[in-house]
């Protein structure tokens, strides 16, 4: 997992420290880092320092944490050049086949249901990998029966997702005296250390996982499920709790043809757009994988001397999807009759469409992939701009 | 920001430059970078319309200024959000961020959570800010072990450390 430029650091809890130190002592290959969160930790660019009221998702007033709301979308606006439509469900993409190229897409108000056509010389697809591949399987037409920019046949194939839910969890007393910065936006993060190289080679499985985690004391509300009453016991839970350390294990997924997703034949949503059927499912690799990933958290946490280690591993409540990372169906690739895109997000068969969300991906790596699709983004923009297709 | 979630339905229209479909993490960097370069552009989003700051209507309150201190009714989320409730930050809070289930229904084959946005901006509302490279490694992965297809694996790796933060 490559460095980048940051700025300053959030600081890891006296027992993440601990536990890095010992790890990184005992499994040279195993790095434990400070999470990369999306978070100023000073001002910049006009934005603020985040102020760790801690409930990023409820908006932030200071823009310190990067959304299309707060950042990009303001910096759009500033240039005078944007028009932002909300409540316009694209129905499909048109398609000229005089020309070959996209001319527009069809939209249905969400309120009215009336159905207008917007035009434009690029068109960008960027609804989410799922929300794009219906788009796109919806717009047929003589030149495209199986849906726009499809002549291979694998768009809403090889959906990805990371799988997850296997979770670790160890309890230290040997920092009672130690307090932290309850609200920080962020955990801790342990990169991928399998299949790297001759030494991590594993025979049962390809590809690697990486671990999220956090740490925490506990509150008051740990009296709930604590035997006890009376005054001696109420005030007893002022004082901070234990210290737990968790990590919560992330695995790489392998494109398989099955898992996909395609329009409906019967069904309709309210706007009268087919419903996407979803078949996806977790494969022998990602099973197989699975295993040594937690088997990996528990001795971690056992090597950083944590008492009552225990591992689950909730596969049957965690399928794909809820890892929220689901991309893959509308893939690159360099052979027209395999995929749908170009290495530059330009789809194979009509040179002025791009898609540049999840839906781009060959495979799914186990990172975090926010700012990959972003990189894309700005890289297909680019592209797209200097050459005119 | 300006949204026009009410545009009159014109039936003759100037073209744009160029089209976005979705405002999230990806249009809205699409949207930045189109209109940075000086292309009249139009952003397309399925959802509500949603501002900076005054969409916040729930930031900094504290439980005790919520109808129900944070909690869903078991009841609402089985009939609405049946499968959004599922992710770890849904509650009292944020549920409006979420489509309602119901109203947005899907087929599901085999068991699948697709998790949706309710408004501008999409998911990068909702995001854990997690932001890491692929290395090397992982842009030749398929290429190596025969899983796929080649896609940028054999391209330049993307230098975009620092994207999140050019980003102003």
């Amino acid at each position: 997992m490559p460095d980048g430029q940051f700025l300053p650091p959030m600081e890891m809890t006296a027992i993440e420290k601990h536990m890095k130190a010992r790890v990184e002592a005992a499994f040279p290959e195993r790095r434990m880092t400070v999470g990369r969160s999306a978070v100023l930790t000073k001002p910049h660019n006009g934005r603020a320092a985040c102020h760790y009221c801690g409930t990023c998702e409820r908006g932030c007033s200071t823009r310190s944490f990067f959304s299309a709301v707060s950042v990009s979308l303001p910096d759009a606006m500033a240039t005078g050049n944007l028009t932002l439509r909300s409540g316009a469900i694209v129905h499909s993409i048109i398609h000229d086949p005089k020309t070959n190229r996209a001319t527009g897409v069809r939209v249905i108000d969400a309120e009215t249901r009336e159905m207008t056509e917007y035009h434009a010389r690029l068109v960008f697809l960027c609804a989410s990998a799922l929300g794009t591949t219906q788009i796109m399987l919806n717009s047929t037409s003589r030149t495209f029966p199986d849906g726009i920019a499809n002549s291979s046949g694998v768009l809403g194939r090889y959906l990805m997702d990371h799988h997850m839910g296997i979770n670790a969890s160890g309890f230290t007393d040997d920092f009672d005296d130690r307090f932290y910065n309850v609200r920080r936006p962020n955990g801790i993060y342990i990169p991928r250390f399998r299949n790297l190289d001759k030494a991590s080679r594993r025979s049962d499985y390809v590809r690697g996982f990486a671990y999220q985690g956090s740490s925490w004391r506990a509150g008051p509300g740990r009296g709930a499920w604590m035997p006890g009453i009376g005054a001696d016991f109420k005030h007893s839970l002022r004082d901070p709790g234990p210290w737990e350390m968790q990590l919560w294990g992330y695995g790489e997924c392998l494109p398989n043809y099955d898992n996909h997703c395609r329009l409906s034949e019967t069904e309709t949503d309210p706007w009268g757009i087919p419903q996407l059927v979803v078949s996806a499912a977790w494969g022998d690799n990602e099973k197989a994988m699975r295993k040594d990933c937690a088997a990996c958290a528990a001795e971690m946490l056992e090597t950083a001397g944590f008492r009552d280690v225990s591992v689950s591993d909730d596969i049957e409540t965690n399928p794909p999807g809820l890892a929220i990372h689901e991309m893959g169906t509308a893939r690159m690739g360099r052979d027209p009759r395999t995929s749908v895109l170009n290495a530059y997000n330009q789809a194979h068969d009509v040179p002025n469409l791009f898609v540049t969300d999840g839906a781009c991906m060959t495979s799914s790596a186990v990172q975090n992939p926010s700012i990959t699709y972003m990189a894309l983004t700005a890289r297909a923009v680019d592209y797209a701009v200097r050459t005119n297709p | 920001m300006s949204t026009q979630p009410n545009a009159p339905a014109l039936h003759v229209r100037k073209p744009f430059d160029a089209i976005v479909v979705g405002s999230g993490m990806t249009g809205g960097m699409a949207a930045k970078e189109l209109c940075e370069k000086g292309l009249k552009t139009l952003v397309l989003d399925r959802g509500v319309a949603f501002e900076h700051g005054t969409s916040f209507v729930t930031e900094h309150k504290p439980a005790w200024e919520l109808p129900r201190h944070g909690r869903v009714p078991i009841e609402e989320q089985k009939t609405e959000q049946a499968i959004q409730s599922k992710v770890y930050l849904y509650d009292e809070a944020t549920k409006h961020l979420f489509v309602n289930d119901r109203e947005q229904p899907y087929v599901q084959e085999k068991s699948f959570d697709w998790i949706r946005a309710n408004q501008v901006g999409g998911r990068s509302l909702m995001w854990a800010r997690q932001v890491y490279r692929l290395g090397a490694h992982d842009f030749r992965a398929n290429q190596e072990d025969g899983h796929g297809v080649i896609g940028l694996s054999a391209m330049t790796m993307l230098p975009h450390g620092t994207i999140m933060w050019s980003a102003t």
